[in-house]
């Protein structure tokens, strides 16, 4: 569980709203490039008010 | 161009992590002896080469595939946020910036308490191949989105390792002047753009200005990260 912990957090840098919000922009891409960019965007906004 | 500019990824990403483990090694060096501190570099940096030239080899292979970079892009843009919130909370005052000699003062006492010598050699080794496994991921990620892909970031990557180094022995003290927030930052963003741009390749989509969007996007991720700044600067501020 540790090990996978550790995986997480090197990838991810400990976030939860990163691999959401690319999920979620993956999946939007499908209506054009713009919403890619605009969610990934907003995702990195929203990744900026998780606990430092 | 693109290929170009995955060397100047490699190298500022490279440039920022080896200057955090120049400053574990020279610590080292000080306190236990350059024999140790020189072993554990040279063995950690012979074991980040071998994971480059085995996964970079074999996912160069798969360069040429459809869809490669559905793979590698998702890779960089987490990397890329990782590294650009970090450099967002530094710039706004939310994280305490990187302090190079304040770390060396604090390996040294740690070194001097340690009576074992060959903790030397593992704090070496650790250090270096930590602050380097991103980078050698981050480069083997590379070698799967381009042909010659791992050619170009490897050799940023290695570019980037001598400079340090070279510095490093010339010097023999941490880097304390090194602008590594900016660096991380400019790294962040060119990862998070190059990641965007190479999902949007991957999913078929077609960008407004051909492969110039790329320039864009990292223009709009550069403002966004400037303005989250100024923003979170004021409201902490108040």
């Amino acid at each position: 569980m540790n090990a996978l912990r550790a995986v997480y957090d090197f990838v991810t840098g400990g976030s939860i709203v990163a691999p959401a919000g690319l999920a979620l922009a993956l999946l939007c891409a499908r209506f054009g490039a713009i919403w890619l960019v605009a969610i990934l965007s907003l995702t990195l906004i929203a990744s900026t008010f998780e606990r430092p | 161009m693109s290929l170009a500019l995955l060397a100047l990824t490699t190298f500022l990403a490279s440039a920022v992590e080896m200057v955090e483990a120049a400053t574990i090694v020279l610590a080292v060096g000080h306190t236990q002896g350059w024999r140790a501190a020189l072993g554990g570099t040279l063995a950690a940096s012979l074991a980040l080469v071998a994971l480059i030239v085995l996964f970079g080899g074999w996912l160069a292979n798969a360069a040429a595939l459809r869809g490669v970079e559905l793979v590698a892009g998702p890779f960089l843009v987490l990397f890329g946020m990782a590294w650009l919130r970090k450099a967002i909370w530094r710039y706004a005052g939310l994280k305490a910036m990187h302090d190079e000699a304040a770390i060396y003062e604090r390996e040294v006492a740690m070194l001097e308490s340690e009576s074992e010598r060959r903790a030397g050699f593992a704090v070496a080794f650790q250090g270096v191949f930590v602050e380097g496994l991103e980078v050698a991921v981050i480069v083997v990620t590379f070698a799967a989105s381009r042909a010659e892909g791992l050619l170009w970031a490897a050799a940023g990557a290695a570019a980037a390792f001598v400079v340090v180094a070279a510095l490093a022995v010339v010097l023999r003290k941490p880097f304390a002047r090194v602008p590594e927030n900016a660096m991380k930052g400019m790294v962040g963003v060119m990862l998070l753009s190059l990641g965007t741009f190479w999902i949007g390749e991957g999913l078929g989509l077609t960008w407004w200005a051909g492969d110039v969007t790329l320039f864009l996007i990292a223009g709009i991720y550069l403002a966004l990260s400037a303005a989250i700044v100024a923003v979170r600067r004021v409201k902490a501020a108040a």
